[in-house]
Formats: C-alpha cells, structure tokens, sequence
C-alpha cells in the first residue's frame, strides 16, 4: 500500500489549483485568492472532496475562460490522468455566478487504507506541514503556492470518520506526513451474525450443561439421602 | 449420558456457526484491471516511479472491491511479464480490505536495463495472480493482458485512448520522454563531450557560472561558448540533417504517432540526426559539460538550448544543413536563427498553446525522469573514434607552452606603410593548388605546411619584410562557404579573431574578403575558393598593411 498512497492531498492541492487558477495568468488583480479544501474520510477510507473558491470580478471574468467552466468533463479527464494511482467518481462542479464562486466535488476512491483491527492510515505527500486540530476528528492545515504568479492561500481540511480515535499525526520515513487513526474493525468486527449465533449456540450449551449436571447432582444427592434413610 | 446430549449438540452447532468461514472458499471480489498498451523502453526508468506526472507510466492498476460480506485478510497482488519480470513481484496492495472496501494497486514495473537492447517491437503478456483468505488454503484469480515493447528508439505520442483525444497536446502527451533520450552517461557521448571540450574549446570549461555560483556575462559567454562549440563540432564533422521513420500505430484503443528517434550515440557515429536527435545530441553534451539543458519543442520542430539563471539561450542545431534545408549557418548564425525561433516560442507559449512545449531537462530529472542506462557499443565507438579522429588538435593549449609563446611573440609587427621597390615581375614563379593557379614574386621563400596545428594549410609564401603572404589551402568540405569556415574555426583556436565576408565569384571562384586580428596586427586578405577533388581548394593573399599594392594586385589577378 506504500507506493498506492505515494501521492496525496498535496498532489491533488496543486492539480486542482492549477486547475482553478487555469487562464488566470493575465489576470492582474494583484489580491490574494483563497481555496478551500474540505476532505472528509468514510469509514471505507474513501475521500470526499470538495473545493470551493470565491473570487473577485477580474479573476471571475479570467476564470470563465478556462476549461471548468466551458469543459468540464476536459477538466475531469486531466484530474484522472494527472493522479492515475487513484480512483476517482462523482465529479461535480458548481457555479455560483452571482457570487462568483466555484465549487468542485468528487469522491477518491482508497485514500486511506485500511491495516486491520480498526487501524487505518492516511499519508500526505507533504514535508513537515503546519497542521492545527481543527476539531475531535478534524485537522486543518494552511500554506500558500503561487501560480502563474499569483499568491494562492490554501486552506485544507481534513474529517476522519464519525467515531475515530487515537489520530495521531508523525512522519513517514520520507518525512512525509501520516495520519494514523482508529474506525470500526477491531473487537466489532467479530460480531458477525454466525459469530454472534455460535457463541449463542455455545452460551446455551453452557448453561443446558450446567442445568443438566445441577439436575442430576440433585438426583443423585436424593437418591444418596433415600439409601441413607433406608439404611 | 443422554441428557448430555442436548449441550452437547449446542455446543457443536455454536463452535460449527463460528468455525464454518474458515472451511467455506473466500467469497468474491470485484476486480478492474486498466492495463497499458504499449512500454517504450527508452522510458524503462519512468515507469518505475509513481511519483512522475502522477503516476501516468504504470504497466496496469488494479481496483480490487470486497463484495463478500466479511473482512478481506491476506489480500496481494503479484504480476509477473514472462522474458521481462520472470519473477512473480508484489504490487504494493492493502492486506485487509474491510466488507464494500476497495483498494487500488497500482503497477510500477522495475524493467531489467537490457529492455534497452530491444530494437524491434515486441508483443508481451502481463500475468496478474490476487490470492486472498486463508493463508493455508487462499482464493486465487488470475488475468492476464498483452502489450506491446516498442524499440528502444521509439517514442510513442500519446497514450491516450481515442475517444478520450481531443486537443492538439493531447496527441503528443509523450514527447516529455525525450528527456530520457538526453544520454549524458553514455560511455559514447561521454567520449564524444571529452573531445569537444578538449579540442573544440580547448580544455576551457565552459559550466562556468561566478565563483560564488552567481550568473556572470563571463559565465554565459562562456555557456554560449560550450554551445557553439558542441555547433561547430557537429559542423566540423560534416554531419548532416537527414529524416528518420515516422508512422502511426494503434495501441489497444489508441491510435498514435510514433517516431523512431536515433539515439544521440547514434547521431555521432551515424553523422546524422533530424531536428529532435540533433537536439537530444546537444542536450546530452551540454549536461556532461554541466549546463543545464532545455529542448524547445514547436510543431514540427525541436531545437536545443541552455537554461541560464531565468533565461533561455537557444540555438538551431539544424544549422549545419543537408538535403532541403539550404546552406550551412556559423554558430553565430545558429544562435540568432535560435534567438528568432526563442521569440515565436514564447508568444504561442503565452496563448497557451501546448504544441509550444519547453523540455527542461534538469527539472524533468529532478522530478524523477532519468535517462537510460546504455550498455558501450564498440562498433558505434569505433565509428565514432574515426570522425573525432578528423578534428583538429586544438592550438590554444600549445600557444600556451612557453617556447610557443616566445616564438608568438617574436612574430613580426607591422611596418610603417611605405611603397616598396623589392617586388619586380621578372622573377616570378607559378604556385598551384590542384585546380587553382597562381603566380607569385620568386623572391618570397616558401614554407609548406607552415602551420601544424592548420593541417589544411598546405603552403605559404610570405614577403621577405613579412607584410605580404599568399597561402593555398586545401579543406576536407563540400563548398566554399563550409571551408572558409573552417579555416576560421582553426584561425580562432590560435587565439586571433577572424572576420569575412563572401564577396563574390570570378573565374568559377568564390571570393571572399576579410580580416584577421591578433595582437595589435591586423591582415586584410581576399581569398578564392573552388571546389576540387576530395574537398574545397582556396588560395588566401593578404597583407598587413605595408608591401607592394601592385604586387599583392599582380598575385590576385593571376589566380586562375
């Protein structure tokens, strides 16, 4: 699985902001644009995405011309080819021109993978990021990038699964980072229904056995007292 | 005993409820292979490392979903390509997959090098063998997908599936591997790099940047340097542009252009390339030399150069002619010709148009691209040992040994310019230089071969007050324009600065006129050029400055 999640969210930060920021290189609005990454993880360790970014009216205009907005399935097809280690369904794209803002979704198919007994693992293809606890099974990092010579602010969110425990952040021995993490599997997955049934199965023979030798203890404690009284 | 029985029982159903997955085949899973259709050898390195263009190069991905209803345990994939990877080889793969999980195990091959030996395409299997469950006793698929090695010279445009094609970049998705073809460790190229820099720029070392590492005017004069040198040895080998195979080719459902590319070694020994091998060839120098070198890809067309600080010096290494493309350009010309060519790069690249493409090799390795390893090949070293063989010795170095040096000096300096008496036309003699004549005053010494380091410089006979010579040459070229040139290049080497410029042409002569400066002592010469047996005869008369006018115009009007 090392070299499957070779790439991360980092790889896909600079795809999708090249992505966005695509026929925005004559723009000259010299103010800062922001992206929002918000990444939340399943219990299967698949990711769904979704990146919003609100723009001004020169970057808006710049950004019309480019390929999310009169192709996306162009767009779409660069992000399959450009992270082709990974799985990638649902991709959507939405416009809010009113507001001048973009919003992408998609789903990423095995972004975390699972190690057994409830462990699971989440690399980042990124070098000692400033990471920050956002909430109990959240994160939040911040970094900026520039693109054909704009200063981007990312801000990137990541959710673990409702219920996740023990995250813990530490380096890869590339010095990437790793997000370790606990969800479902361990002692839960023994409860299967044949596991659950058997053990029922087993209680019942447990308790029949020792209704039955309780019985006959009693038997033969009255049937010692009769050759007692008798005798 | 009986009323054991029933615990008895229950105890066996509860321990067969739990125990009975363990003896029951694993259940099913889903599996998607996306396999690629063709491997280009050239590339071999690339599809090693999943870190490139995101993974693009892989041999075949594999979506691997649990659809049972319990925990996957044990799960690996392993493939195998029999007469490549004989070996079943584990894909990195998630070992548990968890009931609805899928994983993908995407394959990064680590082909042998002598992939690189293949020189004709090849139809090859990938066998796919996933085992899960029961580590005693696992549940086995298997698949298997054909594909095609190409040979190790050829590039294959795209991969991209057909219906998927629509832009003028999505045909020629692949020429980023040209950077693999930049064969800078090629023990025949490493060679061909050794004599460039030893007798073309004469040892000096031309990776110059300031001592500090900072770019210098001196450091890119001395980059550029490098860059007309690589120019001129290609020139001084009389290699030429030629065309090389192209087609198109499907690949599984895709349909692709594919080139067949000379590998730089062999350009050298073949003295020969097309644009892009010419390219690759430059590139390849440049980095043994310790530029950093970049290839300019337009539509069409691929021409090298060097990146410096932010900016890009390039030059049109297609310059040194051939059938089609007209005449020879100096490296002067090639690098204006590049400069030109530079300035329509950067305005298609500005619109975006991805046929304008810019190869920087030292990025592109520093991503993960590397070139391949090439095994020596004694028949293309040998063929490459007789052109270099052909160059001159270089002359700086030998000027440079103090006894040169002092007998340099001691060279004559001009004279005030007075009308001399010496010359009369009684005493003249008949010079010749296979095809050309010419007469000259008797009284002038003649010394043969008077230059060793000039080996096309035959004769010369020089004024007894040394202000007048004539010299005959006889250049190893294929027409005047290329053998004046030549003479440059070897003039320059001495270390003196050579001007001319073609002026004409009488008696089936071309004519040229010039000037040579060295040490405060300036030659005006005219020269005559034909072309004779085996190469290009000339005869060169000058002055500088003092001597007899009527008889320096004497010795031009006779040349026939």
């Amino acid at each position: 699985m090392k070299a499957l999640f070779k790439k991360s969210s980092i790889s896909f930060l600079t795809i999708l902001t090249i992505l966005l920021t695509a026929n925005n290189s004559f723009a000259q609005d010299p103010t800062n644009q922001i992206q929002e990454f918000t990444v939340k993880i399943d219990k299967l360790g698949d990711a769904s995405w979704e990146v919003s970014e609100k723009m001004t009216q020169s970057q808006w205009e710049s950004f019309k011309q480019g390929p999310l907005v009169n192709d996306p399935s162009i767009t779409k097809r660069n992000m399959e080819r450009s992270m082709s280690a990974y799985v990638i369904e649902d991709f959507k794209r939405d416009l809010d021109e009113m507001n001048r803002a973009v919003k992408m979704s998609f789903t990423v198919k095995a972004m975390a993978t699972y190690k057994g007994s409830g462990h699971w693992e989440l690399k980042l293809d990124s070098k000692n990021p400033q990471i920050t606890k956002l909430a109990d099974n959240g994160q939040m990092m911040i970094s900026n990038t520039a693109i054909n010579g704009q200063l981007i602010q990312q801000i990137f969110k990541v959710y673990f699964p409702e219920g996740a425990s023990n995250i813990q952040q530490s380096t890869d021995s590339f010095g990437k980072a790793l997000f370790t993490y606990s969800s479902g599997g361990g002692i839960g997955t023994y409860f299967s229904w044949n596991n659950i049934v058997g053990i029922l199965f087993i209680v019942a023979a447990a308790v029949t056995f020792l209704k039955t030798s309780k019985q006959q203890k009693e038997s033969i404690n009255i049937f010692m007292n009769k050759q007692i009284t008798n005798s | 005993m009986k009323k054991f029985l029933l615990p008895i029982i229950l105890l066996i159903a509860g321990i067969g409820f739990i125990a009975y997955p363990f003896f029951l085949p694993s259940g099913d899973i889903d599996l998607k292979i996306q396999p690629a259709t063709v491997i280009m050898p050239a590339a071999y390195k690339v599809y090693s490392n999943p870190d490139i263009l995101g993974g693009r190069y892989n041999l075949f991905k594999a979506v691997v979903k649990n659809s049972t209803s319990s925990e996957i345990k044990n799960l690996k994939v392993q493939f195998r390509v029999p007469g490549l990877i004989p070996d079943w080889t584990d894909v990195p793969a998630a070992t548990n997959l968890l009931p609805g999980q899928t994983a993908v195990a995407t394959c990064y091959p680590v082909f042998p090098q002598s992939i690189t030996e293949r020189n004709t395409t090849s139809k090859e299997k990938t066998e796919i063998k996933i085992t899960y469950g029961n580590k005693g006793n696992p549940t086995e698929r298997d698949e298997s997908f054909p594909f095609d090695v190409t040979s190790v010279n050829d590039i294959v445009f795209t991969n991209m599936a057909d219906q998927d094609k629509a832009y003028a970049g999505d045909f020629g998705e692949n020429r980023v591997l040209y950077a693999c073809m930049v064969s800078s460790e090629d023990p025949i190229i490493k060679h061909y790099a050794q004599a460039v820099q030893q007798k073309i720029l004469c040892g000096e070392s031309g990776a110059g940047v300031g001592e500090s590492g900072e770019v210098t005017d001196q450091s890119i004069k001395e980059k550029v340097r490098v860059m007309q040198g690589v120019y001129n040895a290609t020139l001084l080998s009389h290699m030429v542009y030629s065309e090389t195979q192209s087609g198109v080719s499907k690949f599984g459902d895709n349909t692709s252009s594919t080139e067949h590319i000379r590998l730089p070694r062999e350009v050298v020994s073949g003295n020969t390339g097309l644009c892009i091998e010419l390219a690759l060839l430059h590139a390849s120098i440049y980095k043994a030399a310790g530029l950093n070198p970049v290839i300019f890809l337009v539509p069409g067309h691929a021409y090298p150069g060097i990146k410096v600080g932010n900016q890009y010096i390039p030059i049109e290494s297609t310059g040194i002619g051939g059938v089609g493309l007209g005449g020879i350009m100096s490296a002067d010309q090639a690098l204006k010709k590049g400069l030109e060519e530079l300035k329509t790069f950067y305005e298609e690249s500005s619109k975006g148009n991805p046929q304008y493409q810019l190869l920087d090799i030292d990025q592109l390795y520093s991503q993960g691209f590397k070139d391949m390893e090439l095994k020596p090949d004694p028949t293309l070293a040998d063929e490459t040992d007789k052109i270099l063989q052909t160059w001159p010795t270089c002359l700086i170095s030998a000027l440079n040994q103090p006894a040169r040096a002092a007998a340099y000096a001691s060279r004559p300096r001009p004279k005030p310019r007075t009308r001399s008496t010496e010359y009369t036309t009684s005493n003249w003699q008949r010079g010749a230089i296979n095809t050309i004549s010419f007469s000259y005053p008797g009284s002038w010494p003649v010394y043969p071969h008077p230059v060793a380091q000039i080996p096309f410089l035959i004769a010369a006979a020089i004024s007894p007050d040394k202000t007048a010579q004539v010299e005959t040459y006889h250049v190893a070229a294929q027409n005047p324009e290329q053998a004046i040139y030549y003479i440059k290049m070897a003039v320059n080497r001495m270390g003196e600065t050579v001007q001319y410029s073609e002026t004409g042409s009488e008696n089936n002569l071309t004519r040229f006129n010039g000037t040579t400066y060295n040490n405060g002592i300036t030659l005006t010469w005219v020269g005559y050029f034909r072309n004779g047996y085996g190469g290009v005869d000339g005869v060169i008369v000058g002055t500088t400055g003092g001597g007899n006018r009527a008889v320096l115009n004497e010795i031009v009007n006779s040349i026939r």
